[in-house]
């Protein structure tokens, strides 16, 4: 089975079909998708900050992460769920619209990001858990406040475009 | 019945003004609103969520009420000054379709009293000695209204979202099912 008929598939599953159809269900789980973003996103920015130096200096970074390590994951779940459901009713011009596209490399870059992070920068954490954070974890920190920034643009710009427009085109 | 056909076509006239037109036809003026809208959303509720999780005891703690509160309500604060620009942007792009929703009125209606709540505590942290203890759990009246506040602005990002589906979900309740 080729990839289109794969999501033409899901697109005609009866899953898809009650999200699309069955009264309000589909602006209800968009809402769910805004809270879930708003938890992934504002926990994100506030442990940014602290790697940046900007907010919560007086607070150890690993207390202030671990505080809020459980919302963050939390909200990614819940944003995974309500994103499948509504990728789901129109699964085959979604998975190929660019901005969706995009938004996939901007979150797969934002976890490449948390990774490397989480594997390298933050084993010496012991030594800057009081203090200002080194450049390297000031720079991760920028670069997942932008990234997902990104993330929540290109989200928004899905239900902008047709298959067929270049998102560039006002550019 | 007159005065709501006057306000009808005043918003029908709003629309098609010069600003709003501009507005609504330009390809990144309502996308580019809506994702710092939607940035802003994340602040406050968070910046929220935050005060009344520490107030029921579940994060920051060792850190007092006023702190946390002086750590996240300036925040707040700014995050709702940029919905208020934003959304004033998106509304003037699409008056009628926003102005004639009984989500966005309902909305307007939650938010005066999530302001009102937040602008009382914050009057409490700051005068009140008992908010300056490291851990001390709140009591069980600001507990209730920590709770009442996070549902507040659960619903207003809920109504935030129907407003472009109005009738969908309001159905003959919604003015836009009968225009």
């Amino acid at each position: 089975m080729d990839l289109s008929s794969f999501f033409s598939a899901l697109e005609n599953s009866a899953l898809s079909q009650f999200v699309n159809t069955f009264g309000p269900t589909y602006p209800i789980v968009e809402s769910v998708h805004v809270i879930a973003i708003a938890l992934v996103f504002g926990t994100i920015l506030i442990v940014d900050l602290r790697l940046l130096g900007v907010a919560s200096t007086n607070r150890p970074f690993t207390r202030v992460a671990h505080d809020l390590l459980k919302l963050t994951w939390g909200g990614f779940v819940l944003a995974v769920i309500t994103g499948i459901l509504l990728f789901l009713p129109n699964a085959t011009s979604i998975y190929i619209n660019i901005n969706f596209q995009i938004k996939m490399i901007l979150l797969i870059a934002a976890g490449l990001n948390m990774l490397v992070f989480e594997l390298v920068t933050a084993r010496g954490v012991s030594v800057w858990d009081r203090t200002a954070p080194p450049n390297s974890a000031r720079l991760a920190g920028l670069l997942s406040i932008g990234l997902w920034m990104g993330v929540i643009v290109f989200g928004r710009l899905i239900g902008f475009t047709s298959v067929a427009d270049d998102p560039f085109a006002f550019l | 019945m007159e005065d709501a056909r006057e306000m009808v076509e005043f918003l029908i006239e709003l629309g098609q003004s010069p600003l709003s037109l501009a507005m609504a036809t330009s390809p990144w003026v309502v996308p580019t609103m809506q994702s710092i809208h939607i940035m802003a959303i994340a602040v406050i509720f968070i910046s929220v969520l935050m005060i009344a999780l520490r107030i029921v005891g579940i994060t920051w703690g060792g850190v007092s009420i006023r702190s946390t509160a002086n750590r996240f309500a300036p925040w707040a604060w700014c995050a709702l000054a940029v919905l208020a620009a934003t959304g004033t942007v998106l509304i003037l792009a699409e008056p009628l379709r926003e102005l004639m929703a009984i989500s966005f009125w309902l909305k307007m209606i939650l938010l005066v009293i999530a302001i009102t709540i937040s602008v009382r505590f914050l009057r409490a942290v700051h005068t009140d000695e008992a908010f300056t203890h490291p851990d001390e759990p709140a009591q069980s009246g600001l507990r209730r209204n920590a709770y009442v506040t996070i549902g507040i602005w659960v619903a207003i990002i809920f109504l935030g979202r129907f407003i472009a589906y109005d009738p969908l979900v309001w159905g003959s309740l919604s003015p836009i099912s009968s225009v």
